[in-house]
């Protein structure tokens, strides 16, 4: 269960936004990583984020559940590869591997 | 000066320099994605009298005559440019055919992008003919039917970036630069939108006592 504080935190929380701009910059990497086929292994990632263990279990299921809207095969064109190259490069963001 | 992959950029460059093949080649590439993307926006009425292939192809020749505009300084990468194109003229069929019987029956969306409320229905359709075998198509069609529920119990701000993301397949710059949000702001969204997605399906697994 996802914790509510870590999603609907009270509006102007620097605490809160700080984990909700986390796990956003996060969802959007396993997206991303899911949809480029990549391995995602979840207990993997939950023990070496122990502080975001269930969201991330969380986030990778449902994640996995919505790419089964994805056209499999579809050819891909456009700005992004595989891929995206733009994830992680803010650096005030931090990717899964980097923390 | 917008980032495109190198064939794309390639194509471009080749066009830019009056190669009409290179042109065709590259409004090509990029045709299936077109053709999902309408598919998906096209209200199922209006889709019963048009096929999403002709309304790609109209969108194209629309790109085509402003690519030298677009040549001259691309504002943004060619995919969301052209996807605009795609998007005009679905909103143009949509008030042609369906605003004239009732105007409510639409939604209008930020950076005006029009999602119908019936936006998702095709999607069992659409996924099971990308099948191979019979049993594969129903698991995949049942299971997206499942999601396309859940789709419609949400809020057309969070719907329309899980339908960016997952049926259109765009990249989260690209989100951003369709609907006109920064990218955390599109990214926050996408947050948002699968938590109500899991809340959602929390809620169907609780059994009734």
């Amino acid at each position: 269960m996802i914790p509510n504080s870590a999603i609907d935190g009270p509006p102007g929380s620097s605490e809160f936004d700080e984990v909700d701009s986390v796990l956003a910059e996060w969802a959007s990497e396993l997206a991303d990583r899911i949809r480029a086929g990549e391995p995602v292994d979840q207990e993997y990632l939950a023990a070496r984020h122990p502080e975001y263990a269930d969201q991330l279990r969380h986030l990778v299921r449902t994640i996995k559940m919505m790419t089964v809207l994805i056209v499999p095969g579809r050819s891909k064109q456009g700005v992004h590869g595989p891929v995206h190259p733009e994830v992680g490069r803010d650096e005030h963001s931090r990717r899964l591997s980097d923390v | 000066m917008a980032i495109n992959d190198s064939e794309t950029e390639s194509l471009l460059r080749q066009a830019g320099r009056g190669d009409d093949a290179a042109l065709g080649r590259l409004l090509e590439l990029y045709r299936p994605r077109l053709k999902q993307m309408v598919s998906i926006r096209l209200d199922r009425r209006v889709a019963t009298r048009l096929d999403p292939s002709d309304v790609v192809q109209d969108a194209l020749a629309d790109a085509g005559m402003n690519l030298k505009d677009y040549l001259r300084e691309p504002p943004i990468p060619f995919y969301p440019w052209l996807r605009r194109f795609a998007q005009e003229r679905v909103i143009q069929l949509h008030r042609q055919h369906l605003f004239a019987e009732k105007r409510s029956l639409f939604r209008e969306q930020s950076g005006q992008v029009f999602l119908p409320d019936e936006a998702t229905i095709q999607l069992a359709d659409l996924l099971a003919s990308s099948q191979s075998t019979p049993s594969q198509q129903l698991i995949r069609g049942e299971l997206c039917q499942q999601v396309r529920q859940l789709l419609d119990r949400l809020s057309p701000r969070d719907r329309e970036v899980l339908v960016l993301r997952y049926l259109e397949d765009l990249s989260f710059p690209e989100i951003a630069l369709a609907v006109g949000l920064n990218e955390g702001a599109v990214k926050m969204r996408h947050l948002r939108a699968l938590e109500r997605i899991r809340v959602l399906l929390n809620s169907e697994d609780e059994v009734p006592q």
